[in-house]
């Protein structure tokens, strides 16, 4: 286990490292300079230039930005006032994760009830049900459904507020008031979660309760909701953990135009800002984090895997 | 007992007879097609899907205004050229922004080109200055300074509010303005709130409420028939029109069309590459080949497709220089981007085919059959195509009809975060965003186009299902 460990923590600085190579080398590609603006002159323009040091060979300037790395340094925004990319990834970050683990974890604990109610009352009006809701889940993206609660829920009914709001005592946005704000985001989101985890979870269960031990358990004489609570639900939920990491992928990418909808002062308006204007720094940056999440999920799921499950936990972490 | 001799005769043993098999003998696609045919979601999703391909196709070669003797063929691209009954040309303006008007349906209030419209009081007042020539210059909106200057108010809406929206005793709708500035309290009728900017006209509109939203701001909410404003009561457009006055029912189709043509070329591309690579890693499984190829994928597998997706498409100057240096004929710049596009979409699609692939190659490889076809002396190449490939075949199938509705899913995407294609462009993703842009408005430029992006996700997600179900050996 151990060993794994740390075959897969070297794997993600190597993983790490050729992002940022690729990335860096390839954003040289990209037409224009950070200061292309009708109102600077040339004589300004290549002052700029040298002030950030954009005129050096580029391995010059990939041998500097490697060492400010290392050394916690991902350089700064030449479009927002020489910010260091790390403080405006850090400032925004917050939003973002408070979207989406709500998102996360309401939608995996609504889908692994809905889950679990129809495979244990199977082929009735609540499997059906759970069936349909789980192919309209993957079929609606996220923000068509975010667009039709804002016509329906916001517009027309007026039920909720249009825009997030960031919790500010001194404008009256109370903790409450910031959360029910954030409702309509997270569900868009959760949605595609909550279909996912469904169907996860049915075809799991329906498996775990056919199989020899809980036949074993009811022989023993235990009820039937015992042995649903103590020996199927636990089983049927470990392999579920594994579509946690995919999932969470899946919500930054949609979260990315749910943040633009509910004007969420997240991470998607930095990426894309940054992509349309030339800022290289904090495209590498946001590039960077986006990868580095990935990667930690995916291995934190892989290594609690090994954890939860006892069969893979005993063969010596061939997970 | 006397018993005939003839009960006593040999039956006909017939050995070949015996061993003919009664039913008809199924090849595996028709088999799984007729378990398909079982499925009543796979069913009604094949249904949807083939209204929505044969709509895609015949759809946007609609001859329009029946009017037009000359049959212009409404473009996806451009503004329609239609002749008035005078036969000058409707002007561009005229035709932009259209809610949807189908003929018959506007009959029951639906598709009947009424769009209700929210606008701030201030936008009202502007047409409440006397029609000279003077004030004709100034109401412009580019003369918006101008006007401040003259009238001596401040362009802000929170300065001008509206006391007061009522009928008076001969129903006309009145209004009373105060304007802040100055104290002044100003009666005027609805009826004169016509101006080139807010192009509403006498009678033409029907006063629903007002309200004054949490800015102070007095917002007036109104219903109008926009094909009567704009005089050109005797077209349909089906879906309406756009802000450039391109007309969305053509647009949707075409936009089915492109989307369905990006999310098919990226699936070939993914699964040839992702079959070959596959394929190859499989047959070499446990050597040195297999394991240099497998960590590979897994470095870019580690690369959120998002990532390599956005920085592609950041650069796509030089990649699309680079596409025109190597293409034999001339590209146009809308291909250029579809290409780029699709490139993008495949960037990382590839790598789960290539695995799945490689894990199935590798348990048929050691079966018995495939030693079999070994010893008697099969080349490689042999090997992978007839004996390993065959039986992969099924389970590449569903998982091809799964990535569609993804890829649909991934270009509107692509379009919402501004790396997508551009108007004029049609495809569902550049619809849906330029709905949402219209949705206070207009909702029906939102509605409909997402609508059909969903059925056709959906239908091919039920579709998808069935493949899974009627393929899967185990199921049979």
């Amino acid at each position: 286990m151990v060993r794994y460990t740390i075959q897969r923590i070297a794997l993600i600085v190597l993983t790490l490292f050729l992002i940022l190579t690729i990335n860096f080398f390839l954003l040289r590609l990209m037409p224009g300079t950070p200061f292309d603006n009708p109102k600077i002159t040339q004589a300004q323009k290549e002052l700029m230039m040298r002030k950030y040091n954009l005129n050096d060979p580029p391995f010059v300037q990939y041998t500097r930005y490697l060492k400010g790395v290392l050394h916690g340094d991902m350089g700064v925004s030449f479009k927002l006032q020489d910010q260091p990319v790390t403080e405006l990834i850090l400032s925004k970050l917050p939003h973002t994760v408070k979207i989406g683990a709500q998102a996360l974890a309401f939608g995996v604990i609504v889908g692994i009830i809905f889950g679990a109610l129809a495979a244990i009352y199977r082929n009735s009006g609540i499997d059906h049900a759970v069936t349909i809701l789980g192919v309209l889940g993957v079929s609606i993206p996220s923000f068509v459904l975010a667009a039709f609660f804002q016509y329906f829920l916001c517009a027309k009914l007026g039920w909720f507020p249009f825009l997030y709001s960031p919790v500010n005592l001194d404008k009256g946005i109370t903790l409450w008031k910031s959360f029910y704000s954030t409702i309509l985001p997270s569900f868009s989101l959760a949605l595609f979660v909550i279909s996912s985890t469904m169907r996860y979870m049915r075809s799991e269960l329906v498996e775990v309760l056919n199989s020899d031990y809980i036949l074993l358990a009811r022989a023993k004489g235990l009820n039937k909701s015992q042995v649903i609570v103590r020996h199927a639900l636990r089983n049927a939920m470990i392999p579920v953990v594994t579509i946690i990491a995919p999932m969470a992928i899946g919500l930054m990418t949609g979260s990315l135009i749910i943040e633009r909808f509910y004007g969420v002062p997240g991470l998607s308006s930095l990426m894309v800002n940054a992509v349309n204007t030339n800022d290289y720094f904090l495209i590498l940056g946001v590039n960077m984090f986006y990868s580095l999440l990935f990667i930690v999920v995916v291995l934190i799921v892989d290594l609690l895997y090994g954890i939860i499950d006892p069969r893979i936990r005993l063969k010596g972490g061939e997970a | 007992m006397n018993i005939s001799k003839g009960k006593f005769v040999f039956t006909k043993s017939d050995t070949a007879a015996a061993e003919k098999l009664s039913a008809v003998s199924l090849s595996f696609w028709q088999d799984a097609w007729r378990r398909l045919k079982l499925n009543k979601a796979a069913m009604f999703g094949l249904g949807i899907l083939i209204i929505i391909l044969l709509v895609a196709i015949i759809a946007p070669t609609r001859m329009v205004n029946q009017k037009n003797e000359d049959g212009t063929v409404y473009k996806y691209d451009a503004a329609p050229i239609i002749l008035d009954e005078d036969g000058v040309e409707i002007a561009k303006e005229r035709l932009a922004f259209l809610p949807p008007r189908v003929p018959g349906l506007e009959k029951i209030g639906i598709f009947d080109g009424v769009a209700q419209i929210e606008i701030g009081s201030y936008d009202l007042v502007i047409g409440v200055l006397p029609k000279t020539i003077e004030f004709n210059d100034l109401r412009k909106i580019t003369n918006k300074q101008a006007l401040i200057d003259k009238l001596g108010i401040p362009y802000h809406p929170y300065d001008i509010n509206f006391k007061s929206v009522y009928e008076d005793e001969n129903d006309v709708l009145m209004a009373d303005i105060i304007i802040v500035k100055t104290g002044e309290e100003v009666t005027i009728t609805f009826d004169e709130l016509s101006s080139e900017y807010t192009k509403y006209q006498q009678g033409n509109f029907e006063f629903v409420k007002s309200t004054i939203d949490k800015y102070g701001i007095e917002m007036i909410k109104i219903k109008a028939d926009y094909y009567e404003i704009k005089n050109i009561k005797n077209l349909y457009f089906w879906f309406g029109t756009d802000k450039l006055a391109l007309d969305i029912w053509t647009r949707v189709w075409i936009g089915v069309r492109v989307s369905l043509i990006i999310a098919f070329a990226s699936l070939i591309i993914d699964f040839t590459l992702g079959i070959i690579y596959g394929t190859i890693a499989g047959f070499y499984g446990g050597r040195m080949l297999d394991t240099v190829m497998m960590r590979f994928t897994e470095i870019i597998g580690s690369i959120p497709a998002l990532v390599l997706m956005i920085i592609f498409l950041a650069i796509q100057d030089p990649i699309s220089a680079a596409i025109n240096s190597i293409s034999p004929v001339p590209l146009t710049v809308p291909v250029i981007r579809l290409i780029i596009l699709i490139l993008a979409m495949s960037l990382t699609g590839w790598i789960g085919v290539a695995r799945v692939v490689r894990a199935q190659i590798l348990k048929l490889r050691d079966l018995e059959y495939v030693l079999a076809s070994r010893t008697l002396g099969a080349s490689k190449a042999r090997l992978m195509t007839k004996h390993l490939f065959p039986n992969i075949i099924g389970q590449i199938v569903v998982m091809a009809t799964f990535t569609i509705p993804g890829a649909i899913f991934y270009e509107a995407f692509l379009t919402f975060i501004g790396l997508g294609l551009p108007i004029p462009m049609a495809s569902l993703g550049v619809l849906v965003k330029d709905g949402y842009e219209a949705i206070q408005t207009i909702p029906e430029m939102l509605l409909i186009p997402a609508l059909i992006m969903v059925m056709l996700m959906l239908s091919i997600n039920l579709l998808a299902n069935g493949l899974r179900d009627a393929l899967d050996p185990r199921m049979r």
